[in-house]
């Protein structure tokens, strides 16, 4: 079944065509990566599909329904999480509190509720043991109540993958979740995903600019330059794309 | 010379208890939503209008006393005489002014949320500051709320009957001062939460709250409509202890003195706030001459400006020197923490 669809998908920054006429659609439980140069639209395609932006023009739809338009915490309600290239943690927190923002249903984000602890504490503490879990598989408890701010460059980058799981997606962008990453460990992190995939049926689309790690584990690729698709299909097929080369030898 | 220490205590304690609400509000909005509810001084003006307005109202009403201005000193009289003979009457004013300021601060809160909310952070702070001071000259103007630029005396205190008057003062202060500690265990409760993250969230980055699924103006809606509650209820109890309500005693300054008090404290911190509104309550105090004068000290200036330099001055040193206030903001005290700490 078809999870997401874009259709003539376009997004300019006055003159310059970020996201140009995009169109294609992803299967569920697929495994999509996208790559391109630097500059190529592939930050602000994720921008466009999760509300940050709204397009200029084209379609978006996830699951049938149309959500171009719609507001950010609207696609999340959806199903549709996201990660960012550039970490956007909550500073003033821990690492483990970000991790219990993206959670659905707490009783206790209810001012009146919040007030009586009974009332939620049950299910903090469940949502907690289970940010835990993800916080052991990404190599983070020895952070896990540093301030957010207070970790390296690669760690941002995980708290960032790690919080975007606790949203519960049906759909996960991942913008460079690798970045700044020890190279064993970012394989660790490409297998779990896989996994995820493969037990709980989540979809991901995953922009990556380290093309070794990456294409070990997806099984379609979608090439950008200049805010346009320029070859879809299976890794070896694209890496012997002539205009796939000319984009990355032209850059 | 004996000073009479007395007066001293009541008013400290009475005015310390006032802004230790209007300053955990205010911590509600700003320090962990993030919103600079400028306009604080609005939301405390409200209680006490809805405070001296309701109150005199009714004791007027049950004076039997008819053909008599509201405003005159004629009616101050009749109203004290009729709360000196009904101990109970007045005691359920005073409950029921804090009820309806609550909601009537938690409705306005709502209203000016509403237009503020689309605007973002120096806009709203700027919007803010101006509904306070339109509320100011409406007050001002329109007299049968609390009587113009004269303002509405006879607003008994609730404690009145007791006879002495320094016993009722010292009592009603004591009844503030737990009334704004019950709203400090309050606000911790409310904060050390999934709210208290959810706001925290928004206040750190708005865009990414709201991608994590939060619906953003409503929460910033909520926290405005706790926030003005409160400062609401604050207003009344200000009301009821200086048993005169005057449109010009809601200037901005107010609003500065409460920014200072959660700036000095801390952030995001209500230990902290109750640090920073003690201090700044001594500040406020000792630069008023009615108080000065109960401890025989008379300057040749008026030494309210000082109040202003210095509040000033301070927000100045405060961010230039330890912009994370006295003490510095602490992880909320949620389960989720404990769940961490417990792993070790
Ligand atoms: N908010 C914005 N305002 C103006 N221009 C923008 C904005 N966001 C992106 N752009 C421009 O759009 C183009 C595409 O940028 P985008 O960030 O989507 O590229 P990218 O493929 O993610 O690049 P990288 O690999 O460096 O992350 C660039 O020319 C960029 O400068
Ligand atoms: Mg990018």
């Amino acid at each position: 079944m078809e999870i997401l669809k874009l259709e003539g998908v376009r997004k300019y920054f006055g003159g310059v065509r970020a996201v140009d006429g995009v169109s294609f659609s992803v299967e569920e439980g697929a495994l999509l990566g996208i790559i391109g140069p630097n500059g190529s639209g592939k930050t602000t395609l994720f921008n466009v599909i999760s509300g940050v932006y709204k397009p200029d023009s084209g379609k978006i739809y996830f699951m049938g329904e149309r959500i171009d338009g719609l507001e950010p915490h609207e696609v999340f309600k959806k199903g549709i999480v996201r990660s960012f290239q550039n970490p956007r943690l909550f500073l003033g927190m821990t690492v483990i509190e970000n991790l219990m923002i993206p959670p659905r249903g707490q009783i206790g984000e209810n001012p009146v509720k919040a007030l009586f602890r009974g009332l939620w504490a049950r299910q903090e503490r469940s949502l907690a043991k289970k940010a835990l879990e993800i916080i052991r598989a990404h190599q983070l408890t020895q952070v896990r109540l540093n301030w957010s701010g207070e970790v390296s460059g690669g760690q941002m980058k995980l708290i960032e993958i790690s919080r975007a799981l606790m949203g519960e997606p049906k759909l996960l962008l991942l913008d460079e979740p690798t970045a700044g990453v020890a190279p064993k460990l970012a394989r660790e992190i490409f297998e779990r995903i896989v996994k995820l995939r493969d037990e709980l049926g989540l979809t991901f689309m995953i922009i990556e600019h380290r093309l070794d790690v990456l294409f070990d584990y997806v099984e379609r690729v979608l090439v950008m330059h200049q805010g346009k698709i320029i070859c879809d299909g299976p890794p070896d097929y694209v890496v012997k794309d002539e205009r796939v080369v000319d984009a990355y030898l032209g850059e | 010379m004996g000073v009479d220490i007395l007066p001293l205590v009541t008013s400290i304690v009475t005015f310390y208890g006032i802004y230790l609400i209007l300053a955990l509000s205010f911590n509600i909005e700003y320090g962990f939503a993030g919103q600079p509810n400028f306009g604080k001084v609005f939301f405390y003006s409200i209680g006490a209008y809805v405070a001296g307005n309701f109150t005199a109202n009714m004791l007027m009403r049950a004076s039997g006393v008819t053909g008599v201005d509201f405003c005159s000193d004629l009616a101050a009289e009749v109203r004290f005489k009729v709360a000196m003979s009904k101990p109970w009457l007045i005691i359920a004013l005073f409950l029921l002014s804090l009820l309806i300021a609550a909601a009537v601060g938690g409705v306005f809160g709502y209203l000016t949320s509403y237009p503020a909310l689309r605007l973002s952070g120096d806009f709203l702070a700027i919007v803010l500051l101006a509904f306070g001071e339109i509320g100011r000259v409406f007050a001002r103007n329109y007299t049968p709320l609390v009587c113009g630029v004269y303002g509405l005396s006879g607003v008994p205190n609730p404690l009145v009957w007791i006879g002495d008057p320094r016993m009722a003062r010292l009592a009603y202060s004591a009844i503030v001062l737990a009334i704004a500690f019950g709203m400090y265990l309050l606000t911790e409760r409310l904060v050390n939460s999934p709210y208290g993250r959810l706001l925290k969230s928004i206040r750190d980055d708005e865009l990414v709250s709201s991608v994590m699924g939060k619906v953003t103006p409503r929460v910033k809606g909520s926290a405005l409509i706790i926030g003005s509650s409160m400062a609401a209820v604050a207003g009344v109890l200000y009301a009821f202890y200086v048993q005169t309500v005057v449109a010009d005693d809601f200037i901005p300054i107010v609003t500065f003195v409460v920014v200072t008090m959660v700036m000095l404290g801390g952030v995001a911190n209500n230990k902290g706030t109750l640090l920073g509104a003690m201090v700044m309550t001594l500040m406020d105090r000792l630069t008023r001459a009615s108080f000065l004068r109960i401890l025989g000290i008379s300057v040749g200036f008026d030494i309210s400006y000082v109040r202003y330099i210095v509040t000033g001055l301070l927000i100045i040193l405060i961010l230039m020197v330890k912009p994370e206030g006295l003490i510095s903001e602490k992880p909320l005290k949620t389960p989720a923490i404990e769940e961490a700490e417990k792993l070790s």
